[in-house]
């Protein structure tokens, strides 16, 4: 099938304006319908009433059950109408789209069968994920059948129609005409459609008054300030790494989670990778307050308070100048000097990265050192600001208490949630006369509008967004709104034009209308890769301003609050999605919920344990919730975690964490000084999904230093009694680069969502008794942690090692069997065979790396029913009382199989990608046939970093790993 | 043999005990009306245990084995851990009553039943777990070799199959050495419930006695009966212990076999036999001097019998010691750090308590018995004997979890918790094995009335002879003489013998040498049909085996060679254990023509007595041409008189 909206069939089709149309000859139309409707065909010549009568009947009720949603600007979804030859309706059909973080799009392929989104799969095509995908892209496919997600408009929380709506409507807009939008407020969550803004602008010629405000829970205003002082003008950053030799982050977020992510990751691996094979290995410097996944994969992590950080920025930028910078701690002094020297000695060719959450100054420093670097240009790139800029909310409560706002649209935000608790924003609420609110979820804010519209998900709407880079993506439906809802164009549409317009409709005129080449291989380029041919945000060229960063900050006395998005739901955006709230955090390993991080030094003084509950408290609001003592967290800081103690009724996050969104202010959102910290006396058992265990000199994780004699395992085999039959097929098999694996917990989510792996709840994970057949370990690497730093101080240097089944050709669990239901097959691939699984759990308890999982209980049992059409009908649901594991997703390889018996060819290398493979952003996992000598895979595992894990016990894993690098021992200099 | 006439009384029972009141005592238990109370009371105790065993596996069919703590890692936990420790003391309760037997050991009367019955009973109990313990239970079955038609086969290489097959292999061994064990019991208990009815016009009583007269399938005492049966007995005890074995090299196997930490070991068989005799012989000494406290028996389990208890649980509790400590000793001396690793968290991880269980239980305890005077003390001997028994559990525990809860990589390890479900499956294992042990108590004799007949000094009978003839012309099938001792109608059945012409039996309450030897019985036939038997079996089992996995359901598992024969042996072994048993009991069954339960000895005046204390001659003809008058001179002309001599009516 075509991509939706082109559907191009000789004859019928779908016009522009939206209907259907047959030919007018009429002898052509019964043949059309003989073709296409066969089922309907003996109707043209067998006037059979009673059969009529009974298709009618069946007719009229979808009709009926259609007419129920009677929202009329729609865009039409219809079913394939030609079917291309060897296509059957459960042919697998593929979507460029994209997924959303903060309104920054990822470049996805959407996977859909018999007319369902089942699974979300990188774009390669795509200029900045380039085939990667994070957490939430991946996750958001279960968002998209959600059945607590809002089903229809309210007033007043009472149901109500769209109809109602719009008549409730008549008499104010035409007030907001007549007076220029005086008083109309439209409050936006983050953005970055071109077309919407497109359409913002328009509004705003249109009704001068008005005034638009953003709310962005994990701002940029910070970055665009830096950018501003530096530049001059505000300025969105991304990074080209190809070809660096240093990267320094202050408080960065290179490699985290958020709109950066997959980009930045897929850079820095591809020039980690190059650099090593150069012999000069790239290196990364991180200095951060809370550890995360870049300071945890940083060659020379320092774990430094805020104000450090800055010191350090400021020392950087200082030496750079020529200077020496302010007086620092000895240890950070040496950090200092050898980042500077570092950079010094790669100039164009380093990056200087500062988070989301660094300071002001601290960006600042960053953008002038790449600058003075010459990174700037080469390295680090810059646009014009990609989200949408309003004015802040601050104002905007401001606003409402002045009495200056009658009418507040509310566009995909939930402010009475997650507005910066100062700001008393539902109390502010209360003086605007029509509030009219419009998200995913009858959320938090929903309650107190006037008006609440469901919007629909980007997995069944028309959009566009951009991805970091500027690219411009597009955001394609594959699926009708199954609760009905608008998009955030089509609600603006709504309200301001005066015949509402669907999305297609004002996508197209967006892109279509723009000048300049051919509008409809424009339109198709965009369907066929998900990119906007000559969409993208140009690159500025930017230089210096005179000036420098303010003076570090005077020191803080007390503690400071740290507040970081939540690695799995983010601001609370994804906080009902349950793969993500079952998706352990990658460092804590917690699910379900929220903690207070603190430092063990902090826990020791303090006399804190894990889960000890604690109220923290600052600008004179406070917060209880437990405690997590986090190794590499700066000691004068608490983290607090977003996203988290959501209230709204009947959700699946309510309930869960705390809210730290009321400790938050306005003017610096990323910390908050003089907060204190007391024990309640009570005590909480914190949900990890990982003993924090270190790896007590065992050689789990493999550290090859550069120039060292390799590590790894080499080619013999150790031998054995069992005679080894070698396979007479393929031998399927997997190597997992440790260096490149970011732990990002991509490939986790994309395996749940392939394998229809259930999720149980906090209950079952205290159990012991979560199922996710892949597993993210972290290793402290202590190699990495510098000489002088140690115990409470010492930074988290982390190794990330996923651990999928690894296919033993000396498979100890299959010995245990009693029934055959776990064996070889001639592939190589240990199988799981379900419905002979009589629950013994012999195999488990027999395999040395623990991967299998056991359904306890019927855990996929009782799902929503739209939750049970997500499934990927190709792998079988499990019961209850039957063992799983990892099984190299055997349904894509036996598909590949399949089409090589039908062809009569083999299966070429990399046709058979596995879910966490695909969705790894940093390709650190290779799979392939271990028989074809110059495979992928078969290449990799000659590398001579690759080694297996427990690989003494002589199981002969198919899964090996690749040593993690890193610099030269100190030693070798 | 030793013979109740002559032999001098025993140290190992009361002197003042006869044959006579050693069957009052022990039959008035099931027969008699004492205690009836406190038994009621102890059913009611078991009933609620067992209802609780009903609730929790209600609950566990309802929502899954999640009602237990196992999670993943520790896939098994408390189930596994029960069932090794029910199966390990039916092990030690079987191993030592067979030993017993085989040594020839001649005081094994007073504990064999009570040890026999407890590894039936133990087995039972431990057999639930196999069953409830799978995710499925309802698809139990696929673990057996059963015809279907999908042409599926279990997977013999796996040790969980090897106990399938050893689980049923020792309760058909255990229940057959048990039962063969009491069918001369079941014939004295027999006579004596119709005795007692007759006396008391009962008819229940007559009843009774007609089922006792079933379950002992007609046994009437007769020589070539008891021959045959010493044979298959014997054949049993020796069948039983090898199946223990067998058992307990398949249950460890099924950790030894794996390449896990603390599991992996090529000492675990020899450990886990040792903590199943240790537990075994602890839980036989609990039970022991419980039942010789409620029910008076002092007099039959001697203190000699309870040095005896102490003596073993000395050997065997040191011999556990040397077990765990060469094991232990041998992880240190190896250079495995996950061995090491897994040593240390047994002693300081979350499950030490249950490694210090073993310590403070099964270490300690038994070593107390190092002083002479401590050992036949029963409270004493009790309290070790349940320490014991405790002490293998926590061993059971600590061999299990500590291992499954952190094995190599530390990102798996998990700890668990026991859940209220899995304490009431376990209460309720207790309570069905307590329930049934009461049930038995109240039905069948505790002490082997036979085994303490060998040892008691027969006296205090009175010479008076039931005298009754045949009815006049009634067809005669054989004239009987009544003796007092087996020597008497050993000599008997030497005089008679040498009329050719004439069939002689003698029949008595012990099986007698020297009277199977005066009959010229022979000893063959029935090892015979065992060692056939057994090796059929074998052979069906490793062919089935084979074929299988050779030919006809080949996969690959694990990387293992087709033809894996080691790992065919333990069912192999069991196996045909079990069909040998099976055939020496059938052809004990079948050469002795029983079950028959109507039989002309029955019709000699006064044999009520042969299963008590009288012996009997029987000399009939071949055909119909019978001369009792000169059958009846011969009688008369014997050296040792006879106390009657009868014409027996056919």
């Amino acid at each position: 099938m075509p991509p939706l909206g082109q559907v191009d069939v000789p004859g019928v089709g779908l016009h522009r304006d939206g209907r259907w149309r047959l030919p007018a000859d009429g002898e052509a139309a019964h043949a059309m319908i003989r073709e296409r409707f066969a089922a309907a065909a003996n109707l043209l010549h067998t006037p059979d009433r009673r059969h009529f009568m009974r298709l009618m009947a069946a007719s009229l009720a979808l009709a009926g059950l259609a007419g129920c949603d009677d929202d009329d600007p729609h865009d039409e979804i219809v079913p394939p109408v030609t079917q291309t030859e060897g296509e059957s309706p459960t042919t697998v059909l593929t979507y460029a789209s994209s997924t959303l973080l903060d309104g920054f799009a990822n470049g996805v392929m959407v996977t859909t069968r018999a007319g369902r989104p089942l699974k979300i799969e990188g774009n390669p095509k795509h200029p900045w994920s380039r085939g990667g995908t994070d957490v939430f892209g991946q996750a958001s496919v279960l968002s998209l059948y959600d059945p607590f997600r809002s089903q229809s408009v309210q007033f007043q929380t009472r149901d109500s129609d769209l109809s109602a709506f719009r008549a409730a409507m008549l008499s104010p807009l035409a007030q907001l005409r007549a007076s220029g939008g005086a008083g109309f407020a439209l409050l936006l969550g983050p953005l970055t459609s071109p077309s919407v803004m497109a359409q913002i602008a328009a509004m705003q010629a249109a009704w001068p008054k008005m005034r638009v405000f953003t709310h962005v829970p994990c701002t940029r205003e910070a970055a665009y300030q830096a950018t501003a002082r530096a530049f001059g003008r505000p300025l969105e950053t991304h990074w080209n790494l190809a070809g660096a030799r240093t990267i320094v982050t202050l408080e960065g977020d290179l490699l985290d989670v958020g709109p950066q992510q997959v980009g930045a990751a897929r850079s820095w691996a591809a020039a980690r990778r190059a650099s090593a094979a150069s012999g000069l290995l790239m290196q990364m410097f991180a200095a951060a307050s809370v550890p995360g996944l870049t300071s945890a994969k940083a060659d020379h992590g320092l774990c430094a308070d805020p104000d450090l950080v800055e010191a350090l920025a400021l020392g950087l930028l200082a030496r750079t100048q020529g200077g020496s910078g302010p007086d620092l701690p000895e240890e950070a002094a040496a950090w200092r000097d050898a980042a500077f020297r570092a950079l010094d000695a790669a100039k164009g060719a380093s990056v200087v990265q500062a988070g989301l959450h660094a300071s002001l100054p601290v960006q600042e420093a960053a953008q002038r050192l790449n600058a003075m670097l010459g990174n700037t240009g080469r390295t680090v790139l810059h646009t014009e600001p990609l989200q949408l800029r309003g004015e802040s909310i601050a104002v905007l409560a401001d606003a409402m208490r002045h009495g200056e706002v009658g009418t507040l649209l509310m566009l995909g935000t939930d402010p009475v949630y997650d507005a910066p608790g100062e700001l008393d924003f539902s109390g502010a609420l209360s003086r605007v006369a029509l509030k009219i609110h419009a998200n995913l979820y009858v959320d938090e804010t929903a309650v107190y509008a006037d008006w609440h519209l469901p919007m629909v998900h980007p997995l069944e709407s028309w959009g566009d967004a951009r991805a970091l880079d500027g690219s411009a993506g597009i955001v394609q439906p594959t699926i009708a709104p199954l609760y009905g809802g608008r998009s955030a164009a089509e609600i603006l549409s709504l309200l301001f034009d005066a015949e509402p317009r669907g999305g297609l409709d004002l996508l197209r005129a967006h892109w279509l209308d723009a000048p300049g080449g051919d509008a409809a291989e424009r339109w198709r380029h965009a369907l066929l890769t998900g990119v906007f041919e000559d969409g993208t945000a140009p690159l500025q060229s930017v230089r210096a301003v005179a000036g420098g960063p303010a003076k570090a900050s005077p020191r803080v006395v007390g503690l400071q609050l740290a507040f970081r998005p939540d690695p799995t739901v983010w601001d609370g955006t994804w906080a009902d999605n349950g793969w993500l709230q079952e998706l352990p955090k990658p460092l804590s390993k917690l699910v379900w919920e929220s903690a207070v991080q603190v430092s063990p030094a902090l826990a020791r003084r303090a006399g804190l344990a894990q889960g000890d509950v604690v109220t923290v408290a600052a600008g004179g609001r406070s917060v209880s919730g437990p405690v997590w003592v986090q190794q590499g967290q700066a000691d004068g800081v608490v983290a607090l975690w977003l996203g988290y103690g959501k209230r709204a009724v009947g959700q699946l996050s309510a309930g869960l964490g705390f809210d730290v969104f009321g400790l938050r202010s306005a003017t610096d959102p990323w910390l908050a000084a003089g907060a204190t910290l007391h024990r309640t006396g009570e005590t909480r058992v914190l949900a990890s999904t990982a003993d924090h265990a270190r790896m007590n000199g065992s050689d789990v994780v493999r550290i090859q230093h550069v120039g060292a004699p390799p590590v790894g395992d080499g080619d013999g085999e150790q031998p054995t009694l069992y005679g080894g039959h070698r396979p007479d097929d393929r031998a399927w098999g997997m190597v997992i680069d440790l260096d490149s694996c970011i732990g990002c917990n991509a490939c986790v989510t994309a395996c749940q969502s392939e394998n229809n792996i259930a999720i149980v709840g906090r209950d079952e994970v205290l159990n012991g008794r979560e199922m996710h057949w892949l597993r993210v370990d972290a290793y402290p690497v202590q190699d990495r942690a510098p000489a002088s730093a140690a115990g409470d101080l010492a930074p988290l240097a982390a190794s990330f090692m996923p651990v999928p089944c690894m296919h033993c050709e000396q498979a100890p669990c299959e010995v245990g069997c009693p029934v055959e239901a776990t064996l070889h097959d001639h592939e190589g691939l240990n199988l799981m065979v379900y419905n002979r699984c009589i629950g013994t759990r012999a195999c488990s308890g027999y395999c040395p790396y623990k991967v299998r999982r056991f359904n306890y209980a019927d855990y996929s049992a009782g799902a929503a029913p739209s939750i049970v059409e997500q499934r990927n009908p190709d792998v079988t649901v499990r019961a209850r009382g039957v063992m799983e594991k990892c099984t190299y997703c055997v349904q894509r390889i036996a598909e590949a199989r399949a089409v090589s018996d039908r062809t009569n060819t083999p299966i070429a290398d990399g046709t058979v990608q596995t879910a966490c493979q695909s969705a790894c952003p940093t390709q650190a996992i290779v799979f392939g046939d271990l028989a074809m000598p110059d495979s992928m895979v078969s290449r990799a595992r000659r590398d001579p970093r690759r080694y297996a894990l427990l690989g003494e016990l002589n199981t002969r894993p198919r899964t090996t790993y690749l040593a993690t690098l890193a610099p030269p021992n100190r030693g070798e200099g | 043999m030793p013979s109740g006439a002559t032999q001098a009384a025993s140290p190992f029972i009361d002197a003042g005990q006869t044959y006579d009141s050693i069957g009052r005592t022990l039959a008035g238990i099931p027969l008699g009306r004492d205690g009836w109370g406190r038994w009621w009371l102890a059913v009611a105790a078991s009933v609620v245990l067992m209802g609780l065993l009903v609730v929790s596996l209600g609950f566990l069919f309802l929502d899954g084995v999640a009602v237990w703590g196992n999670n993943v890692p520790v896939t098994w936990a408390l189930d596994i851990v029960s069932y090794d420790w029910w199966i390990g003391i039916a092990c030690g309760g079987l191993l030592v009553s067979g030993m017993f037997l085989l040594l020839g050991v001649e005081w094994r009367g007073a504990l064999n039943r009570i040890s026999e019955t407890m590894a039936l009973l133990a087995a039972a109990a431990a057999a639930v777990y196999p069953i409830i313990h799978l995710g499925r239970p309802w698809f139990f079955y696929w673990n057996l070799p059963y015809p279907n038609s999908f042409a599926l086969w279990p997977q013999f290489r796996s040790p969980l199959y090897w106990d399938a097959i050893d689980i049923l292999s020792f309760l058909g061994l255990a229940s057959g050495f048990w039962f063969v064990g009491l069918i001369p019991d079941l014939a004295m208990l027999r006579d004596r419930a119709t005795e007692r009815a007759l006396a008391h016009g009962e008819g229940r009583g007559l009843l009774r006695a007609q089922l006792y007269g079933i379950a002992a399938l007609g046994w009437r005492g007769s020589a070539v009966h008891w021959h045959r049966w010493t044979r298959a007995y014997r054949t049993l005890a020796l069948l039983g212990v090898l199946a223990v074995v067998s058992l307990q090299i398949g249950a460890s196997v099924m950790f030894a076999g794996t390449v896990e930490p603390g599991w992996h070991d090529t000492l675990l068989p020899v450990t886990y036999l040792m903590g199943a005799m240790f537990a075994g012989v602890g839980m036989l000494s609990v039970l022991t001097v419980i039942l010789r406290d409620a029910f008076g028996l002092a007099a039959l389990i001697t203190e000699r019998h309870l040095r005896v208890l102490g003596w073993m649980m000395l050997a065997l509790g040191l011999a556990n010691i040397y077990c765990e400590v060469t094991g232990d000793f041998v992880t240190l001396l190896g250079d495995d750090r996950y061995e090491t690793a897994n040593l240390a968290r047994r002693a300081t991880g979350p499950v030490a308590w249950s490694f210090w269980m073993l310590v403070t239980a099964g270490f300690l305890p038994p070593l107390l018995l190092l002083i002479p005077a401590l050992r036949g003390r029963p409270g004493l001997l009790a309290w070790i004997g349940g320490m014991a028994a405790a002490g293998i559990w926590g061993e059971h525990y600590t061999l299990i979890v500590a291992t499954l809860q952190h094995d190599f990589l530390p990102s798996a390890a998990q700890a668990t918790r026991i859940t209220f479900f899995e304490w009431a499956t376990f209460a309720g294992s207790a309570g069905l094995f307590l329930f049934l042990l009461l049930i038995f108590l109240r039905v069948l004799p505790v002490i082997s009335m036979l085994g303490a007949r060998m040892l008691a000094l027969r006296t205090g009978a009175d010479r008076v002879g039931a005298t009754s003839r045949a009815e006049p012309g009634a067809p005669i099938w054989g004239v009987a003489g009544e003796f007092e001792s087996a020597e008497q109608i050993e000599r008997a059945v030497s005089v008679l013998r040498k009329h050719r012409e004439w069939r002689v039996d003698a029949y008595g309450p012990l099986p007698s040498r020297g009277v199977s030897e005066a009959l010229g019985l022979e000893l063959h036939g029935l090892t015979g049909f065992a060692l056939a038997g057994g090796l059929l079996g074998a052979a069906a089992m490793f062919g089935m085996c084979s074929y299988a996995t050779v030919w006809d359901y080949v996969f690959d598992i694990g990387g293992r060679p087709r033809f894996s024969w080691p790992a065919f042996m333990v069912p192999t072994a069991s196996f045909g254990c079990l069909c040998a048993g099976m055939a020496a009991v059938g052809a004990m069954c079948v050469l002795n023509r029983l079950p028959r339960l109507n039989h002309p000895a029955f019709n000699i005046p006064g044999f009520r007595r042969a299963t008590v204390d009288r012996f009997f001659v029987v000399a009939h003809g071949h055909g119909e041409d019978f001369d009792a008058d000169m059958a009846d001179q011969a009688f008369r002309g014997l050296q040792d008189a006879a106390l009657t001599v009868s014409r027996v009516p056919r």
